[in-house]
């Protein structure tokens, strides 16, 4: 009942994309296709998860007894940079799903490469980052609750961006074997939709843990 | 033509109508540019400007939200697509906040007594108020 009635993309995929793997996609209770459900429902748990640990480092930041506090470490101008590298990651993503749907292959391979690129390279900032604040500040992890649970945030948010960075790599070289036979827009969208929330969670991140270093 | 190429080309112009264009991709990526400067020059200038601590947070925060919907309602599609994704997306950010405000009053609870005249402000370990010295005989 509710199958007929939704008009979304993901519920129809398997009619609509016509050949290849979607053709197999099975009707749903909700409607929407049961991946990108289950995409939704992981993202709402990590919602929680960066809810409560964007919590811990606003409750602790200015606690430590010792060491530097944020203010005196971070570099704004370089965390500026990385977020933009983000969000550009993001519209990269956009566009490899676009030219999935297209069933142009070269550039939505271009497009799935340059989103993997752009998570490598925010990833480089993050050592950056990292490296500066362990070999100049000494701030390393257990220094004090600062940088505990900023080291907790950051990684964590980090190692996100790597899972990411594994998928699109993985879409990429899949692709690149198998070629036109391998048009999976579902997948490209669920992927798609991970790697948006990782760019929403940093949007969060960037205002929240260093815009406001002084509030 | 094939059938197959016929029917991905009828495909992907229901995807432009369903998802929108490259065209409004493009306009999106250029104002979440825009909006990232507009945060780090607010930031930088902030005393240039005189901009208090108040409304700072509350300028900041606004664009950082306009950033959130935009991503979440055009890049995720959330626009499109069916309500219970909205609403699953809602119910984990309302947990996320109600969580954070539960921690903030439970972990430290004395700070924020009414009776001692200040309150318990996120991340500032100067407004612990520190008890009054006994008085000398």
């Amino acid at each position: 009942m509710l199958d007929s009635q939704h008009t979304g993309s993901a519920g129809t995929a398997g009619t609509i994309h016509g050949a290849g793997q979607e053709a197999h996609t099975h009707p749903t209770n909700t409607g929407v296709d049961n991946r990108k459900f289950a995409m939704w429902t992981l993202i709402a748990s990590e919602c929680f998860l960066f809810g409560t640990l964007i919590g811990n480092y606003l409750i602790h930041k200015n606690r430590g007894i010792s060491g530097p506090k944020p203010h005196e470490v971070y570099q704004i101008d370089i965390t500026t940079l990385s977020t933009f590298d983000l969000l550009m990651s993001s519209v990269a993503m956009v566009f490899a799903l676009y030219y999935c749907n297209a069933r142009r292959l070269r550039l939505f391979q271009f497009w799935t490469g340059v989103v993997a690129l752009g998570g490598l390279i925010f990833l480089g900032f993050q050592y950056i980052e990292f490296s500066h604040f362990v070999l100049k500040e000494d701030l390393g992890l257990t220094r004090n609750i600062f940088a505990s649970s900023f080291y907790l945030l950051t990684g964590c948010h980090g190692a996100h961006v790597t899972v990411g960075v594994i998928w699109m790599l993985s879409i990429l070289i899949t692709s690149l074997i198998k070629g036109d036979k391998w048009f999976n827009s579902t997948m490209v969208e669920v992927a798609g939709l991970y790697w948006h929330f990782v760019d929403v969670v940093w949007i969060i991140i960037f205002t929240v843990v260093y815009l406001f270093v002084y509030v | 033509m094939s059938h197959d190429v016929k029917n991905a080309k009828n495909t992907h112009a229901h995807d432009e109508k369903a998802h929108g264009s490259i065209k409004l991709y493009v306009i999106f990526a250029v104002i979440l540019c825009l909006i990232t400067f507009a945060e780090w020059a607010i930031f930088k200038k902030r005393d240039a400007l005189g901009i208090s601590n108040h409304m700072l947070v509350f300028g900041l925060l606004l664009l950082s939200l306009v950033k959130f919907v935009m991503v979440c309602g055009w890049y995720m599609h959330l626009r499109y697509d069916h309500k219970s994704l909205t609403n699953m997306l809602i119910m984990g950010m309302v947990l996320a906040s109600a969580t954070f405000a539960v921690v903030a009053v439970v972990v430290h609870p004395k700070d924020c007594s009414a009776s001692k005249g200040e309150c318990f402000r996120l991340g500032d370990s100067t407004a612990v108020p520190e008890e009054p010295a006994p008085a000398s005989p």
